[in-house]
């Protein structure tokens, strides 16, 4: 059975790619556009990196959270207040981001 | 909790948080608290009822910020900030001349301006955060759950959007000159945005790779404008969909949208203005730093009482 983490929904819709874990924006030299962009949280900063991301993942935030309203603003699925996505998910690992529900499937 | 993803530094626990806690309570004292004794006081002398008056006070005074604090901010509160800015713009001019006295002077009139924003623009969050939890639960009764409300509050332009369409007009020019002349326009307009409160922090326009590579990921996307004018076409089929929908007349219901609406916006904007003095409190610092003969990055671990000691003394 694949292995889920259940957060809170962000933002509507279902998104499957590769996700890349990244914690400070320093980071973003890994990042592509189409990641899954799985951190533990974002800021104003954050917004072009969440605009080519297909999907985001946040540790902290409910469905107020800077995250989720950005999300919803530019239509990407969003599941934020995960707790410890950042911990569980390995960077590359191909996972499904279901906003709606505030599922993530680990592939 | 989004911000204070990691302890403050010393230097903004000893600058910034206490004026920070002074600003709140002046804010408190000065605007919450007369409102509260008024409304207490006219409803206790009606109802004789403490309990009573206690309660009414506080939902009227709520209510009363509610409807009036996002006029305050665009009337009263931006404009003083706006100017207050240019004026700690102005303080770098001769930071070259400046002595560590003069410096510290600098600093502490800034951190005063910066945090003196960052609370009243940060009060703001009053409305903007809580129309859209009332309108949530209002919606849930008016409407039922037929069209998700998050859909009739999208796509509305905010400082985050015009931030991120400048960028993606960055990327997209492919003249050499011209490029950087639009990536010098957008890190001065847009730069200041941080990730934390705390000034230790660097600003966006003080990370060049960090820019550079965001213009790379822009190459070849979608217009965040477009992807707005996506989410504002969504949107207007929700209101279409939510008229057939609703259980009251719309015009009773229009202006109580409009208004969740149009203080929605102000979360993203909110958060832009707080923090447009970082950078420029950031460079008196390191000034600070190059005078006393401590390494950049060292400063922030330094207390402000220590470093002001030193620099009188």
């Amino acid at each position: 059975m694949q292995q889920q983490i259940k957060g809170i929904p962000g933002s509507a819709g279902i998104a499957k790619g590769t996700a890349k874990i990244i914690l400070s924006l320093g980071e973003i030299k890994n990042f592509r556009k189409g990641d899954i962009l799985v951190t533990p949280a974002t800021s104003p900063t954050w917004t072009p990196i969440i605009h080519t991301a297909s999907a985001v993942v946040t540790n902290v935030g409910g469905a107020l959270s800077h995250a989720a309203i950005v999300c919803r603003e530019y239509g990407i699925p969003a599941v934020v207040g995960t707790t410890n996505a950042t911990k569980i998910i390995k960077n590359n690992q191909q996972i499904q981001v279901d906003g709606s529900k505030g599922i993530i499937t680990l592939f | 909790m989004e911000w204070f993803r990691n302890p403050q530094s010393k230097l903004e626990t000893t600058l910034r948080l206490p004026i920070l806690i002074k600003y709140s309570l002046i804010l408190l004292v000065t605007r919450i608290l007369p409102r509260l004794f008024i409304f207490g006081i006219i409803i206790y002398f009606m109802s004789g009822n403490l309990w009573l008056s206690a309660t009414t006070a506080f939902l009227v005074t709520f209510l009363i910020e509610m409807f009036t604090l996002r006029a305050w901010l665009l009337n009263v509160i931006l404009p003083r900030h706006l100017k207050n800015l240019e004026t700690v713009r102005r303080m770098l001019n001769d930071l070259d001349k400046d002595s560590s006295a003069d410096l510290i002077k600098k600093i502490e009139d800034s951190v005063k301006f910066s945090s003196w924003a960052i609370i009243n623009i940060g009060y703001v969050a009053l409305p903007s955060y809580g129309w859209e939890i009332i309108f949530k639960f209002a919606h849930k009764l008016l409407v039922g759950r037929a069209i998700p409300y998050q859909e009739l509050l999208i796509g509305f332009y905010n400082k985050s959007i015009e931030a991120d369409q400048a960028l993606w007009k960055v990327a997209q020019e492919r003249n050499v000159s011209r490029k950087s002349f639009l990536r010098s326009k957008f890190l001065n307009e847009y730069g200041s945005r941080v990730d934390d409160i705390d000034l230790s922090k660097p600003t966006l326009r003080e990370q060049p790779q960090v820019v550079d590579q965001l213009i790379q990921l822009y190459k070849n996307t979608i217009s965040p404008k477009a992807r707005l004018q996506e989410a504002a076409a969504k949107r207007q089929k929700a209101e279409a969909e939510l008229w057939s929908k609703l259980f009251i007349p719309k015009y009773l219901f229009l202006p109580f949208l409009r208004t969740v609406q149009k203080n929605v916006q102000l979360r993203e904007d909110r958060r832009f203005w707080e923090f447009l003095m970082d950078f420029y409190i950031r460079q008196m610092l390191f000034k600070l730093a190059v005078l006393r003969g401590v390494k950049r990055q060292m400063i922030f671990t330094k207390s402000w009482r220590n470093l002001k000691h030193a620099a009188t003394n």
